[in-house]
């Protein structure tokens, strides 16, 4: 069994060897995994935020907004040596059934937006996504098969 | 960290709010409910997430936000096991959730947060003569971690890191237990710190 590594809210990691990467309660959030499985290089970001224009500091905040999530787990795999980066997504959902505007409202669909543009724009292809609807996920991604495993507590639990 | 002075103006809103929801819900259950000193800080989102049981922690939500003088999210939470025996017990019938009886429930459930919520809103307006406004409740029964994120949106003042306010709620009699959790919108506390003449930089 290889080790598992979790990644908290907002935070993200990179890694050179097999590994478990791990997050959990992903509810409007959207976890983004990047990975090159020919070469063992996996990452994974628990991505808050659609767009990092409203921070104040984006150094701190670098797995919180789509934006700069993507461009950093990618640059660093790339770096590491990585050539046939692919992704894989799962979140965005929609907890709250809302009897009232209000911004924080389509959160998850945002987020699930800007993290696809911001794949297209880093040339990162998408090959598999599990997003949207009214549960919360708890996501798996094994690097040394590729396998994302998505757990929620209400609709069982998927593989993609 | 939050100053000396903040803490202590926090943990008086978690006081007097979270006593006046308990007295609240202590009608409601027709037997004595307690509640801890509040916790209130800025906090990682990890931090807080593990404060309410951990992000897979399957848990019943109620979620209302204040607007008025004071902007906040403020959220009821219970295992949702504890939220099913307080509707049950307020339906005066057995109840789980996602059985053929899931909308009633909910609208009970939504109906506790909102009068725990309301409790609380009320008793801080009054303490501080502040205009308090509270939404309609929106619910969800899932995991922690998911259900908090929406409250924790609005943070970005301080990196990955939220400033809350958290009073444990329990009734012995029924063994139930739940949290009443506050999360200020950036600023939203400047009136009262006016009010109350503190300085919030020193």
């Amino acid at each position: 069994m290889d080790e598992v590594v979790r990644i908290g809210i907002a935070e993200y990691a990179v890694s050179q060897k097999p590994i478990i990467l791990r997050t959990a309660g992903l509810g409007s959030c959207v976890g983004v995994i990047i990975y090159d499985q020919e070469r063992g290089l996996s990452s994974m970001a628990h991505v808050m935020l659609p767009d990092s224009a409203i921070s104040r500091n984006v150094a701190l905040e670098i797995g919180k907004f789509a934006d700069t999530a993507v461009v950093e787990l990618a640059r660093r795999l790339r770096h590491s040596g990585a050539i046939r980066l692919r992704a894989k997504i799962a979140g965005g959902a929609q907890m709250f059934q809302f009897k009232y505007e209000h911004e924080s409202m389509r959160i998850g669909e945002r987020n699930i937006a800007a993290v696809k543009l911001a794949l297209r724009k880093a040339n990162v292809p998408l090959v598999a996504e599990d997003v949207g609807g009214t549960n919360g996920r708890t996501i798996e991604f094994h690097s040394t098969t590729g396998r994302l495993v998505i757990r929620t507590v209400n609709v069982g639990t998927l593989e993609i | 960290m939050l100053n000396r002075m903040e803490q202590d103006v926090f943990r008086e809103i978690g006081n007097i709010g979270a006593a006046h929801a308990a007295t609240a819900l202590s009608t409601l259950l027709g037997q004595p409910v307690e509640i801890e000193v509040p916790s209130a800080d800025l906090e990682s989102f990890s931090t807080i997430i593990e404060r309410v049981g951990g992000a897979e922690a399957y848990t019943a939500g109620a979620l209302l936000r204040f607007s008025g003088d004071i902007k906040a999210c403020l959220l009821f939470l219970m295992p949702l096991e504890d939220a099913e025996k307080l509707v049950a017990q307020l339906l005066q019938q057995p109840f789980r959730f996602f059985s053929d009886q899931h909308a009633l429930g909910v609208s009970a459930w939504e109906e506790i947060g909102n009068i725990l919520i309301g409790a609380y809103a009320r008793s801080i307006s009054d303490w501080l003569n502040l205009s308090v406004h509270v939404t309609v409740p929106a619910s969800a029964f899932d995991m922690v971690g998911a259900i908090l994120e929406v409250a924790l949106l609005e943070s970005t003042k301080f990196g990955n890191m939220a400033v809350y306010i958290d009073t444990r709620l329990s009734s012995s009699g029924n063994d139930l237990n739940g949290h009443l959790l506050l999360l200020p919108e950036e600023g939203a506390f400047t009136s009262v710190f006016e009010r109350l003449g503190v300085d919030i930089d020193g």
